[in-house]
């Protein structure tokens, strides 16, 4: 998500939000008497239950997100209110405590909490902006994402085909057909060839041997070693091969630079969304002990 | 032939049931929050099951730890949020007083003698200690706790009554240690209104005293000057009597071994005097051949017409004579004391002031001179507490001067008694200022909060202190000793004492047998005090007493 001007109205309401808390914690700061601020005042408790509520309204955010038809309010809307509103609610904490971390263990335990999932937010908010830019430029041919072991699957489907077509058929260990195998449109593909062409001998062994054990998902570090040297190997076999192999040569070379981005699309996606395994847990493990501060604390 | 990706090509590529299943991405991320937080939520749980301390917003201070984590102790449940709702201290000023005695604040001065109905909004004790900031001294407050309303005395806690600051109305106070941030001590301000006159000057140049300490002693405990007593201090050079009495009589008139000088008493008004003198010459004279007392009471024992003649005979002789010596004392004495009362090189103006307006010297008054007599006490700085133990190590001297007309006079140029010779704000800011190599400035050095009126200690009933003190009570009163515990294989009584090691019940004895001769002494010298106005006066005494062996003769012959 792009911190743009749509994002002006919640901008707003953060910053009015912030400058009444200052406005209120200013004078109160100033007049707390020798012991300063503290939450057992009645301003502390009214800064602490306004940043509690607050942190409870991001929270809500993955139920939104999990539950898809729940209709209340646009999921980006809840987005921006997650980021907005969890921003404002860090330094109504910190008015809470009279801008201090606490002395006791829990009290300190919460606040490096908040602060480690404030700054993990905030980082992924800076991801989430950059992130889907280099996407779009870099990765042409992006596919949903927990779909790419299944395209990668149908990749590997397709170059069979197109290699059977000029080779005849080969070995294969795996017969699973993918589902939504449907692409396989009758006016597309390769029809079948009933004898392999000469001198395909050799681009079968390319095929089988170089290309087609990259074509799974899970070996994507390979794939990205491969990489490095596609061109130049591609560019060797052309020169090998006859000049009737050479446009399923490029085929096979179109596909498997599909495969590339398929494999720079699962890692981005793993930057645009790993901060979250840090964001989240620690998110609601704060909530949770909170909840158990805020009892303890109103009980003595 | 080329691969051609149309839309509904790449549509078609995609799993239509593929939202059903939920990525392993994402299930991890589920998991690892739900793990994180049971994680949380159990070393929460395992922390509190070892102690409550992890709920704790800071340690406690020392003393009390000996609850150990027993916040029900002083929290009571809800406290908090019953503290905000109604605006309560979270913990209740009982709870504190359990243990602690916390006196008003300076009730003496606070308006509702003055002005009943009103009171000030009294701090609850929470709101000045603050527990849980670790080992800190509870009863150390900072200034900022005192100056909350002596910054400003009239717009904090005084309910619409107008209180004036401690010296100068209006002073706002900032600090002690800065320049005009606290105002002069009150009894600074003003000259010494003693009613004695008093030369320092000259008493020091005498080879007798010389010295300060010659007259100005330190009670038991070091804290305070005892007051100045004439009859320890002044009577040895300035006594005071009548002498020449009779002078103008005949010897055949006048009493047998009259004294030369008769002793009269001091701290009395000039009609006291007189009439004590009075008393004692009537009764010299009753001592006289012919009117002794002894005879005369032995004859009125008698039952005979002879024995009833010769007792009215002398009863009337008697009244006679007493009539006509009562007139004639009466001249003399007053003639005398006269001479006492108004002599100012010798006699009582020489100290005291003396309303002499009238003629007759019974109707004259000297006034009170204020120096505390009978054991009372009179401090010149009633609102701060000040030991002069701690000082020791400065001479008298230093603190000591007073300013007169911005000029610093010394205790041995003075020769008024107007000069107040007690140490000012600026005095103590020498020391009492930040930076200063142990003399604290901060206002707790120097004042309570809790009124010491009542001279109650502060420690109550559950405070360690008092725990000792009533358990070493009740050791001395059962004078037993009991056998320790095994454990500490000992059969004597011992008691902790500050910095280590025990002290047994003899040896605690021992030292209060050793404190004994002191408060002897502080009884007889509180004796000596009282002796003035019931005794009589001394040479009259030793006259009385020359008598009676004279007595004793005139029976046996």
């Amino acid at each position: 998500m792009l911190v743009d001007e749509k994002q002006h109205h919640w901008i707003g309401i953060s910053l009015a939000i912030f400058i009444v808390a200052l406005v209120v914690y200013v004078p109160y700061h100033a007049g707390s008497g020798p012991e300063g601020p503290t939450g057992k005042t009645l301003h502390g408790l009214a800064f602490g239950i306004a940043g509690f509520a607050l942190m409870m309204v991001c929270g809500l955010l993955g139920a939104r997100k999990a539950i898809r038809t729940w209709r209340i309010g646009k999921a980006q809307s809840w987005l921006r209110a997650h980021i907005w509103l969890g921003l404002i609610s860090f330094p109504l904490i910190l008015f809470h405590s009279g801008l201090s971390f606490g002395d006791g263990l829990l009290s300190q335990v919460l606040m490096w909490l908040f602060v480690a999932a404030i700054i993990s937010g905030v980082i992924g908010v800076f991801i989430q902006s950059v992130v889907p830019r280099m996407l779009l430029e870099r990765v042409q041919r992006e596919t949903i994402y927990e779909q790419i072991p299944h395209v990668i699957d149908q990749l590997r489907r397709e170059g069979d085909d197109l290699v059977e077509a000029v080779c005849g058929t080969f070995e294969r260990e795996d017969t699973t057909v993918p589902a939504g195998d449907g692409w396989r449109a009758k006016e597309e593909g390769p029809e079948p060839v009933q004898a392999p062409i000469a001198g395909s001998e050799r681009l079968k062994e390319f095929y089988v041997d170089e290309i087609r054990p990259l074509l799974y998902p899970e070996v994507a570090g390979e794939a990205a070693a491969f990489n490095t040297h596609s061109g130049a190997r591609f560019g060797r076999m052309r020169t090998l091969l006859a000049i009737e192999l050479h446009e399923t040569l490029g085929d096979l070379e179109h596909l498997f630079g599909e495969r590339r981005e398929l494999d720079l699309q699962m890692r981005m996606h793993l930057w645009l969304h790993g901060w979250l395994f840090i964001h989240v847990p620690v998110a609601y493990s704060l909530l949770a002990l909170s909840i158990v501060h805020a009892i303890v604390s109103l009980y003595y | 032939m080329a691969i051609v990706r149309t839309t509904k090509a790449l549509a078609k590529r995609i799993d239509l049931t593929y939202f059903k299943r939920v990525h392993p991405l994402r299930r991890a991320r589920w998991m690892a929050s739900l793990v994180v937080t049971i994680l949380a939520l159990t070393w929460l749980g395992y922390k509190s099951l070892e102690s409550r301390e992890v709920y704790m917003n800071g340690d406690v201070s020392t003393p009390h730890k000996l609850f150990g984590v027993n916040c029900n102790r002083c929290h009571t449940d809800w406290g908090a949020l019953n503290a905000v709702l109604e605006g309560k201290p979270s913990i209740p000023d009982q709870v504190c007083e359990e243990c602690h005695e916390g006196p008003a604040h300076h009730w003496k001065i606070a308006p509702a003698e003055d002005n009943p109905g009103v009171k000030l909004n009294e701090p609850h004790c929470i709101e000045c200690h603050h527990e849980h900031h670790g080992a800190q001294d509870l009863a150390k407050l900072p200034d900022d706790t005192c100056l909350e309303c002596h910054r400003n005395l009239n717009s904090q806690r005084t309910g619409g009554y107008q209180l004036t600051n401690v010296s100068d109305g209006g002073v706002a106070i900032r600090a002690f240690s800065e320049r005009g941030g606290h105002p002069e001590f009150a009894a600074a301000m003003k000259p010494d209104q003693t009613q004695l006159k008093f030369n320092h000057k000259r008493h020091l140049k005498m080879e007798d005293i010389g010295s300060c300490e010659q007259c100005h002693t330190p009670d038991s405990s070091r804290t305070y000057m005892r007051p100045i007593v004439y009859e320890k201090h002044c009577v040895s050079c300035h006594p005071v009597g009548i002498t020449g009495l009779y002078e103008s009589i005949t010897e055949e008139m006048k009493p047998k071994d009259l004294p030369v000088e008769i002793r009269l008493p001091h701290g009395r008004q000039p009609k006291a005097i007189h009439d004590a003198v009075q008393q004692n010459l009537a009764a010299l004279m009753m001592n006289e051949p012919g009117i002794n007392s002894e005879v005369y009471s032995k004859e009125k024992k008698g039952r005979g017409r002879r024995a009833k003649i010769t007792i009215a005979w002398k009863e009337m002789a008697l009244t006679e004579f007493f009539e006509s010596q009562d007139r004639f004392l009466q001249e003399q004495v007053v003639a005398n004391l006269k001479k006492v009362v108004d002599d100012d090189t010798n006699g009582c103006k020489l100290c005291h002031f003396v309303n002499d307006k009238d003629e007759d010297i019974l109707s004259w008054t000297i006034a009170k001179t204020g120096i505390p007599q009978n054991g009372e006490s009179r401090r010149w700085h009633g609102h701060s507490k000040f030991a002069h133990n701690p000082h020791r190590m400065l001479q008298c001297t230093e603190c000591h001067f007073a300013t007169v007309d911005g000029k610093e006079v010394k205790v041995a140029e003075s020769t008024s008694t107007e000069h107040l010779l007690i140490a000012g704000v600026e005095t103590c800011q020498r020391c009492h200022h930040p930076g200063s190599n142990g003399a604290r400035s901060d206002c707790v050095e120097c004042h309570h909060f809790h009124s010491k009126a009542d001279d109650r200690s502060l420690n109550g009933n559950n405070t360690i202190e008092r725990i000792f003190d009533d358990y070493l009570k009740g050791v001395k009163a059962d004078q037993t000793t009991t056998a320790m515990p095994e454990e500490l294989g000992s059969d004597r009584i011992t008691t902790p004492v500050p910095g280590g090691g025990t002290v047994s019940v003899e040896e605690e004895e021992a030292e209060d047998k050793k404190e004994e001769p002191e408060q002897k002494e502080e009884e007889k010298a509180e004796e000596k005090k009282e002796e003035p106005k019931n005794e009589e006066p001394t040479e009259v005494k030793k006259a009385e007493e020359a008598e009676e062996p004279k007595e004793a003769e005139t029976k046996e012959e």
